[in-house]
């Protein structure tokens, strides 16, 4: 015991006795999040394994003890948000999402909470939420200290047809965050596969950024396969509805075009009730998937269409229903509908498409429409 | 301009003033016919009143009733003149023409002097056209319809993009109307609102001076105005702001007005292409084979090209990270930040770090 000097003035030397794996995971995560290791570590390696375990419990007080924990802000189905501000300057507001503990993963944490972690420890972007740091609590709940983004997301914006007013301009500066975030996840190999108006929230300043990393994962190997029941269904892609194994980051791109369609028309494009109806969806409102315009398609697992085939729609179709944004905004939105997702617009190709550039000119983040009656921001 | 009236620019008129009250060819006087109106045909430029154009042209072409004149002319080709000299009305239809031909811009031509040259040779056959001799004037259609013989596709050319320079002209300047309109409006009513509450601040005092008593008149007034100096100093500044009150002026553009006219840079300034590496077209590698080949994997997209893009930048990821500085760089910035902050200074991008493998599928 009196081997690290550390060890002195625990705060509860109590805790030792009941030391876990599940602590020692949690205190890992931290450290590799910022907390300061070096002094320590050739000391700890050295040191007997209680002490070790001794000294990651006192870099977690530590952790814990920069936050303040308030009010609580929402209810997840597997996390609690509370609202917090930093001990040394309460004016910094940050949210703390609190990981509920999950039945499922009795001897473990659960998956969602390490791919969030996992992720988004990794990417440091303006237009992704910012992960300040992880601790534990008491009962060996896990604690992710988020940025606090106070103006809601985009779903609340869309969907209120009555307060909230906003024009092309608006839509393609929410745009030109969410593809930007998307392509810094891809650059990164990191595919977020969550993609949708209520997981874009939206900071004090107005930056959108994108949050829910929960079914995020890395890009797959090759023959390595990954589950195929991701992405909230609305938003899914085909490849996946017909079951597919092996996809690609094309996946968040489709989401990303039904994202532009949502804002364009405020109400969800291909809002399916089953996954059957889904698949109806899309065939009737992009096209039917076929041999022509996918060679291979009818090779997919569950690959399943109605009896009726409609041939891929046409500029027409959409000029009809998303003119609004420009010709260029309708070429952009077809090319992330492309049911193919090899020929489907990458991230960063959108990017470099013209409409960027037409007019009109992306709102400036400040003067974007927020939401109506909401509490004041941080400022 | 139609083809037919390119002959007539040949002709010089004969009188060079539109007539104002009676018509040279059949006498009648402005004083009995208020509505009387000359018309004019490129053809010769002789001017008659709408009446005898009517007259003589309805049924077919004529000659013209000038008795000097042997033209033929038509009545779809009677026309109002613009300028009451008929010779300058001439003049400028010849400059439009010639202006149609020769519509080539500085842009067309390497140096300066060649464009000089150009329009010096354009201004010399305007010239001829316009005021030469019978036999000037010949050789100088004659050279014109060359030209425009030889030079068709440019001249549509040029002609074509003429019309879209014209019409984002006329844009810019629609929305630099609509803009300082907004702007008047704008500057209208606050001055509005502003004479608004002076008014009714004056109003305040004197009811307030209405209902006091005589002897504390000043003491009133002097309370609300006290009262009041603040909102008008905030008006005043807010609303006029005058140069001996208000801040020292900027010069340029404000911060706020370059940020606004910054080009919009969709990738945010940010570069995430490799600085260390080159990613190849295609990597020959036996394993990766089935992997573009097979059904599973070729058919729902995946990318072989993301996987082997991912292979590359965790083999290069560590180069250009030096730890020392990296070290120095933790006291300032910890964690992520901090890796960043070393990527952005060694040039490297991305994740620096990659933890373990993937644990879950």
């Amino acid at each position: 015991m009196a081997v690290s000097p550390l060890v002195d003035g625990l705060p509860n030397p109590a805790a030792k006795a009941v030391s876990s794996p599940l602590k020692n995971a949690a205190s890992a995560q931290a450290s590799s999040n910022g907390t300061p290791v070096p002094a320590v570590a050739p000391n700890a390696t050295a040191a007997v394994q209680s002490a070790a375990l001794d000294l990651s419990e006192q870099m977690n007080e530590d952790e814990k003890r920069k936050y303040i924990k308030g009010k609580k802000l929402g209810e997840g189905t597997y996390a609690n948000v509370y609202l917090g501000q930093v001990r040394n300057d309460p004016s910094q507001l940050v949210a703390i999402k609190k990981i509920k503990i999950n039945k499922e993963y009795t001897e473990g944490m659960s998956p969602d909470a390490v791919r969030e972690i996992k992720h988004l420890q990794e990417l440091d972007h303006p237009n992704i939420i910012k992960l300040h740091t992880v601790f534990s609590s008491k009962d060996q709940n896990l604690n992710l200290v988020l940025e606090f983004l106070p103006l809601g997301d985009l779903e609340i914006l869309i969907k209120d047809t009555a307060n909230v007013h906003y024009g092309v301009a608006d839509t393609k500066a929410w745009m030109g965050m969410l593809t930007r975030a998307v392509w810094f996840c891809h650059e990164n190999f990191v595919l977020h596969r969550d993609i949708k108006p209520n997981n874009l929230l939206i900071a004090a300043d107005g930056e959108v950024k994108l949050a829910d990393f929960g079914l995020a994962r890395s890009f797959s190997d090759p023959y390595r396969p990954m589950t195929s029941n991701v992405i909230t269904r609305w938003y899914r892609p085909p490849e996946l509805l017909f079951g597919a194994r092996h996809y690609s980051a094309a996946v968040d791109v489709w989401s990303v075009g039904l994202v532009f369609a949502e804002l364009v028309m405020r109400a969800p494009y291909l809002a399916g009730n089953t996954e059957l109806e889904q698949i109806e969806l899309i065939c009737k409102g992009v096209g039917t998937p076929t041999e022509e315009n996918w060679p291979g398609v009818t090779k997919l697992p569950e690959y399943t269409i109605g009896n009726q085939i409609t041939p891929v729609l046409g500029k027409d179709h959409y000029n009809a229903l998303f003119g609004t944004v420009g010709n260029e905004g309708v070429d952009l939105l077809m090319k992330t509908l492309i049911l193919d997702p090899r020929k489907r617009i990458t991230a960063r190709d959108m990017l470099k498409h013209p409409w960027w550039h037409k007019d009109p000119k992306p709102t400036r983040k400040k003067e974007l429409p927020r939401k109506s009656g909401g509490e004041g921001g941080r400022k | 301009m139609s083809r037919k009236a390119v002959t007539s620019t040949v002709t010089q008129p004969s009188n060079a003033t539109l007539p104002s009250d009676i018509c040279p060819v059949c006498k009648r006087v402005r004083y009995l016919n208020t509505d009387m109106r000359f018309l004019i045909n490129p053809e010769c430029y002789h001017a008659m009143c709408s009446q005898c154009v009517d007259n003589i042209f309805k049924s077919g072409p004529a000659q013209c009733p000038y008795a000097s004149c042997s033209k033929t002319l038509r009545l779809r080709g009677f026309r109002e003149a613009w300028f009451g000299d008929l010779s300058v009305e001439r003049e400028v239809d010849i400059r439009k023409r010639v202006a149609a031909v020769f519509n080539n811009t500085q842009d067309d031509f390497e140096t300066l002097r060649d464009y000089n040259n150009y329009l010096q040779d354009v201004e010399d056959l305007t010239f001829a056209l316009v005021s030469g001799t019978d036999d000037e004037r010949r050789k100088a259609e004659a050279r014109l319809v060359a030209y425009e013989e030889k030079n068709k596709a440019d001249i549509d050319r040029n002609r074509k993009r003429g019309r879209e320079v014209e019409a984002a002209r006329k844009k810019r300047e629609a929305e630099a109307e609509a803009a300082s309109k907004a702007r008047r409006l704008e500057e209208q009513r606050e001055e509005e609102e502003a004479r608004k509450e002076e008014a009714m601040l004056n109003r305040e005092v004197m009811e307030a001076l209405a209902r006091g008593e005589a002897g504390e008149a000043a003491q009133i007034q002097q309370r609300i105005m006290a009262q009041k100096k603040k909102t008008i100093a905030r008006l005043n500044g807010e609303l006029f702001p005058r140069p001996w009150t208000a801040a020292p002026k900027r010069t340029g553009p404000t911060e706020d007005e370059e940020d606004r006219n910054k080009p919009y840079d969709p990738f945010g300034a940010t570069d995430l292409d490799p600085t260390r590496y080159e990613i190849h077209e295609t990597y020959e590698n036996s394993w990766l084979d089935p992997a573009r080949t097979r059904d599973d994997h070729r058919v729902p997209g995946y990318s072989v090209q993301e996987y082997v893009t991912r292979a590359m930048f965790e083999a290069f990821a560590g180069l250009g990270v030096a730890i020392d500085e990296e070290k120095a760089g933790a006291q300032r910035a910890v964690g992520i930040a901090g890796a960043k902050h070393a990527a952005q200074a060694n040039k490297t991008t991305g994740i620096i770090s990659k933890t373990g493998g993937d644990v879950f599928g």
